[in-house]
């Protein structure tokens, strides 16, 4: 039964993104043109979430640890620019694409196949180029609190009041935005009532 | 927000005022399954016990949280009375949901939720049975990602079903796509999550909620990469309309 939990777990996350409807290439690329936020309120309510969820686990000792990943600056900034370019211009990211893959449409198993062959081209040479890349610069394998050595809680705090401030800033200003250039239509959803 | 913004500033205060008598660094995070990831210097059995400080910010968080959580409750009764009867979740919800998964399965398995990860390896078990190189198939549990990837692409099918019985239009709308266009732009992402060492569910979510210095750089670099693309992408088809702006 090894496979049921990965399994499990990846079909809440593949619920999850399509009843946010990032599913839709305008959710995902619309964050990159500050017209439609969703995917930023989903990433940073996620962040905060998590991070609360994971801090109580361990501080409740029902955890003795969690994996943290290593931290490269100059590979994971190089790499998140070129993902963030990708996104921007095909309205979609890894997880979405095969979240969407049970539409059947051409273009998602398009994506799903470009993804694959990357994958098999960095498997040879191409991932020869990535080790050395990631090989450039220094290496941190702690987290930022154990990096700072401020409390791990008043991370979490700030991530919660990050996520709560963007959340207010994208409910005021975007609906309205919204509501002016569509006059007659009423709002779906505002704080602002 | 003043209020909020208030009692923030005042535990980061209290924290600061406190900082000389710094807590050690968080001796319950390590990292494992890196390749020469470091060991904590404290093993997690002489670990100290939580300071109240830490209980105290627990609790404000904890009082948030609740209080954000019936906001949104409220916010979604109020929306469902409004419009039409709908299947779709906020944002907030389905961040909350993803959150408390991806927290799940990183603090019961202690493996990261990895779309790219399990395209890596099912592209590497695709060479290992054509024979041009790979490594040999491993145990069913070393399939974590292929299975998460599994587990994605049917909850996505799912959820669709159910949207299209219930009446509800399809969230997948991609008029005017190109295939090439979206099988080269698929291709780059690969290759920019394998530099980076993940994609957003990989590394932006999975070492977010642990911290990790690297999915702050990761989502920084996303916005500085796209936000620019985004900008030309969407003059060029200005352009190409023949509405120069």
């Amino acid at each position: 039964m090894t496979w049921l939990a990965p399994l499990l777990f990846g079909a809440a996350f593949g619920v999850a993104l399509e009843r946010a409807e990032l599913t839709r290439r305008e959710r995902v690329a619309g964050v990159f043109r500050f017209t439609d936020l969703t995917m930023l309120k989903v990433l940073l309510s996620a962040l905060a979430s998590g991070a609360f969820v994971v801090q109580a686990t361990l501080a409740l000792g029902l955890a003795p640890s969690v994996p943290v990943p290593p931290t490269v600056p100059i590979a994971n900034l190089a790499g998140g620019m070129l993902f963030g370019a990708a996104m921007a211009g095909a309205g979609f990211c890894s997880g979405t694409i095969f979240a969407a893959t049970g539409s059947g449409r051409g273009g998602v198993l398009a994506g799903a196949l470009g993804l694959l062959a990357a994958a098999l081209l960095m498997e040879g040479a191409g991932g020869r180029l990535a080790a050395r890349l990631r090989s450039i610069g220094p290496r941190v394998d702690t987290t930022i609190g154990a990096l700072t050595g401020v409390n791990a809680w008043l991370l979490v705090l700030a991530l919660v009041g990050l996520a709560a401030f963007v959340a207010y800033l994208a409910e005021r200003r975007v609906p309205k935005a919204e509501a002016a250039s569509r006059p007659g239509q009423r709002r779906a959803w505002s704080t602002s009532r | 927000v003043r209020r909020a913004a208030a009692v923030i500033g005042l535990l980061v205060a209290l924290q600061v005022g406190g900082a000389k008598a710094a807590d050690p660094p968080s001796p319950e995070l390590f990292c494992e399954g890196a390749p020469g990831g470091s060991k904590p210097s404290v093993p997690p059995s002489a670990a100290p016990s939580p300071h109240w400080r830490d209980l105290e910010l627990a609790l404000a968080l904890s009082v948030g949280l609740a209080g954000a959580v019936v906001y949104v409750v409220h916010n979604e009764r109020r929306r469902r009375r409004e419009d039409a009867p709908s299947i779709v979740w906020t944002p907030y919800v389905a961040g909350a949901v993803l959150g408390v998964v991806f927290a799940l399965s990183l603090v019961a398995f202690g493996r990261p939720l990895g779309v790219s990860a399990g395209v890596q390896q099912g592209a590497r078990l695709l060479a290992s049975m054509v024979g041009k190189g790979g490594t040999a198939v491993p145990s069913p549990a070393g399939l974590w990602p292929l299975w998460v990837l599994a587990g994605v692409a049917m909850g996505g099918a799912l959820s669709a079903y159910l949207r299209a019985r219930s009446g509800s239009a399809s969230s997948i709308v991609a008029a005017g796509e190109s295939r090439a266009r979206t099988r080269l732009v698929a291709f780059g992402a690969e290759v920019a999550a394998t530099i980076a060492g993940g994609c957003t569910s990989g590394l932006a979510l999975s070492g977010g909620i642990v911290l990790a210095p690297a999915a702050f750089v990761f989502m920084s670099g996303i916005f500085i990469g796209g936000i620019p693309t985004a900008w030309v992408a969407t003059h060029l088809r200005r352009r190409h309309q023949g509405r120069t702006p």
